[in-house]
């Protein structure tokens, strides 16, 4: 049996919740899995070191935990030197481990309706089974999706911790930012009394330098990526979401973001024995939503086998403006507000042809996950708007958590139908 | 001049409880709520609309494009969920009628009454120019009428807690619905009419009195199918409670204040409309967990709620989460529940009304 195989069933056994909560788990995981394993990527390596670093001081519990949710500002948490926990990232998490589906029976007993996301339902199990670190704060924004701050609500109502909901408008203007900034401010208030802890502006300019940092090599390495061919394939971009998720504000993103994009360079400038391969390509494409988080051949044999790249996800889109120290909670009012997925569709419209024409894309791929209404729902307006611009759109119906729900035999079929597509277009 | 079309005055559809009717109506539209209403809704709108989204818009698409809903000069989306938003990306694209969104916070803090406002001055310029000017006396005119109207509503709640008017079927929601759709001034006539008819025939036999207090059923959950709402009425004998925006969540908006003309500036009336709609009872979509617990908790024992039907709606997360709250308040009082899932369509009807009618029989 191989290792990999071997901590799977530890962890789906009776041992698995405690050894999942064991600070001790994720520290030897990062000495003997980090630093003796090979990886493809120098920056992979090292963000994976902080993703297990970071569940390992959540789970030691001397420092105060904050649970967050997708797109709500990092930065917040990192102002307060609290430990950020994403309770939807574990649930990638869970898939990977084969956990996923336990979990999901699990909230379905607790009376979670099946049709609600199944990020949230393995995250709202997680919690009623206690497999998460405990929560000190925990903080959640109303974009993009309508469950998450609703999950979040609940799992304060188990813990009777302190909930910080961000509201943000769907509305882009002055009175939109005031408002966000006003609830910002008034959380870092909140925060300043619970913690104890004064905002200094000093420690405003180190957060905020080291966001604007990780932003600017953030998108170097979106740059280096629009080159022809692109130096750096999906399977692994697709990964890095894990940093706007928990590495806003983080010491370390900034240097994985600045080793990325030089290992990139040294792809594109032929420095690698692998340059060759990372560089293969027949159809560039564009990722949108996100990928499947258990085992699946789908990326690697849209890849590997059919050598459509995908060479930029949506996910990894640098949408906001450079963070102001002098205005915190202004700023991060406008970084909220400037998400392309808020309000009318149009926006994300926008930046996805913006995408298009900046990485020279032949084609648009979305992976529809179940349960995502405000990506799902968009579905059939952009692939009415993109075909009438001649870009070629395929929606992929699955589920980043569920494997049962993701019917691989037909995807395929599609993906092949999609290749055939570009091939007439682009003989 | 308030826009006519024969006798009858145009219609500005809206959809979520937090659209400020007294807006649209003192820009000289009926402010009509769009509903699916029983066995519409049914032609396809995959196209637009993918069929993991709430059943909600779909139908109301389906119905536009099937032209269900006449004399529509315009519709007013509020951003009150994802599939609404995706309903409004749709209707900006092929609706005949002009098209609104209409953002509405989910706080109900003065910085949320203060972003409100703001939005409510852009709905008035907007709405102004499509019917007539949104104006400080337009608006007063409407307040007041909306106000007499939230009287003439509480007053027949309050009966209708008692058990003391003759229901028809619908019940609450029948009335909450006719409210929602009628012109306000007709509908106050006929209310008032109603109200005085019953006053007249006061200590008639079987009228109960003030003092009793009939067992409830509520019906919590996503907005049901009228087809639910019929049965419930006919068979649990119980006092039919619906806990939802097209029951007593609409019913129960507070009333505007009195206002006399000149006392007040345009955007001063609409800071009060503003406040007015976000102090009232919370929806799920709203972030005050608290609030929402504390509602569900006087709902249950003031109305002496014998037992929950709980409706989860197909795809809505905002009912998806709140039956977790709910659930564990009727596990503390011991209040039996049942939950059941439509698509806001009759053909789940057959099927619910075996569960239903089993589980009325339990409570018998």
């Amino acid at each position: 049996m191989n290792p990999q195989q071997l901590i799977k069933e530890k962890l789906n056994g009776r041992l698995g919740r405690k050894l999942l909560s064991s600070p001790a788990t994720y520290r030897l995981a990062r000495d003997i899995f980090v630093r003796r394993n090979k990886f493809q990527f120098e920056a992979r390596r090292m963000m994976t070191a902080m993703g297990l670093e970071q569940a390992a001081e959540a789970y030691h519990n001397t420092k105060a935990v904050a649970w967050t949710s997708a797109f709500f500002p990092g930065e917040l948490v990192y102002l307060f030197d609290l430990v950020p926990f994403a309770p939807e990232a574990s649930a990638g998490t869970f898939a990977a481990l084969d956990l996923a589906p336990g979990l999901l029976k699990h909230s379905d007993q607790m009376g979670l309706s099946t049709d609600s996301c199944s990020f949230h339902r393995c995250a709202a199990a997680g919690t009623d089974l206690e497999y998460f670190p405990l929560p000190d704060f925990l903080m959640a924004s109303s974009h993009l999706c309508d469950g998450a701050p609703h999950l979040f609500q609940y799992m304060a109502r188990q813990y009777g911790r302190p909930l910080y909901l961000l509201d943000v408008p769907a509305r882009d203007n002055e009175e939109a930012l005031d408002y966000v900034t006003s609830q910002l401010a008034g959380f870092a208030k909140d925060l300043e009394r619970q913690t104890g802890k004064t905002l200094t502006r000093e420690r405003i300019r180190t957060v905020f330098d080291r966001s604007n940092r990780a932003r600017l090599d953030q998108i170097e390495v979106a740059k280096l990526r629009q080159n022809i061919p692109s130096p750096l394939p999906g399977q692994e971009g697709l990964s890095y979401f894990y940093l706007t998720l928990l590495g806003q504000g983080h010491p370390e993103t900034p240097a994985i973001y600045r080793t990325l994009a030089g290992e990139l360079r040294d792809i594109m400038e032929g420095r690698r024995h692998d340059a060759a391969d990372l560089k293969k390509e027949s159809y560039r494409l564009i990722w949108l939503h996100l990928r499947p988080y258990y085992p699946s051949a789908m990326i690697s044999y849209l890849e590997k086998e059919l050598h459509q790249k995908i060479v930029a996800e949506e996910m990894n889109y640098v949408y906001w403006p450079p963070l102001d120290p002098e205005k915190p909670f202004r700023s991060l009012a406008r970084k909220a507000l400037s998400h392309p997925g808020l309000g009318p569709i149009e926006r994300r419209l926008q930046i996805i042809e913006k995408m298009v024409d900046d990485y020279s894309a032949h084609g648009v791929m979305h992976f529809s996950h179940w349960g995502c209404r405000q990506s799902v729902g968009g579905t059939p307006f952009l692939k009415k708007k993109l075909r009438e611009k001649g870009i070629p759109f395929l929606a992929l119906d699955g589920d980043c958590i569920d494997g049962a729900s993701f019917p691989w035999g037909q995807a395929l079929t599609r993906i092949e139908g999609f290749c055939e597509v570009l091939e007439q277009l682009h003989a | 001049m308030r826009e006519q079309k024969g006798n009858t005055t145009k219609k500005v559809g809206w959809f979520c409880t937090y659209t400020p009717e007294e807006v649209i109506h003192a820009a000289g539209f009926t402010p009509h709520r769009l509903l699916p209403g029983p066995g519409s809704g049914n032609g396809p709108v995959e196209d637009a609309l993918p069929g993991s989204i709430c059943p909600y818009p779909r139908k109301i698409l389906s119905n536009l494009r099937s032209s269900i809903y006449d004399e529509l000069a315009g519709i007013v989306v509020a951003n009150s969920c994802n599939a609404m938003i995706h309903l409004y990306n749709v209707l900006k694209e092929e609706s005949g009628p002009f098209v609104y969104l209409l953002d509405v916070p989910r706080r109900q803090d003065q910085e949320a009454v203060n972003y409100y406002t703001r939005e409510l001055e852009l709905l008035a310029d907007y709405l102004g120019k499509k019917g007539q000017p949104v104006n400080a006396e337009n608006l007063t005119r409407s307040l007041n009428i909306y106000r007499r109207k939230k009287l003439l509503l509480d007053e027949y709640s309050r009966l209708y807690g008692l058990g003391a008017l003759n229901q028809d079927r619908a019940g609450l929601y029948g009335l909450a619905i006719e409210a929602a759709n009628s012109e306000p001034e007709a509908f106050n006539k006929k209310l008032s009419g109603v109200l005085e008819g019953r006053q007249k025939k006061r200590g008639a036999p079987g009228a109960v009195q003030q003092g009793d207090n009939p067992s409830a059923l509520l019906l919590a959950g996503g907005l049901p199918p009228q087809g639910l709402v019929e049965l419930l009425s006919e068979q649990s004998g119980l006092l039919l409670y619906p806990e939802n925006c097209a029951g007593i969540r609409y019913l129960q908006k507070p009333g505007p204040p009195a206002l006399s003309g000149g006392d007040l500036s345009r955007k001063e009336i609409l800071h009060i409309i503003s406040g007015n709609y976000l102090a009232k009872l919370p929806c799920p979509r709203v972030f005050n967990h608290r609030a929402r617990e504390d509602y569900y908790c006087r709902l249950l024992d003031e109305l002496a709620v014998r037992a929950v039907i709980y409706h989860d709606l197909l795809f809505c997360d905002m009912c998806h989460y709140d039956y977790l709250l709910l659930k564990d308040l009727l596990k503390k009082r011991d209040i039996p529940h049942l939950k059941v899932k439509t698509e806001l369509g009759q053909e789940d009807l057959g099927q619910l009304k075996t569960r239903v009618e089993a589980f009325l029989e339990i409570l018998a």
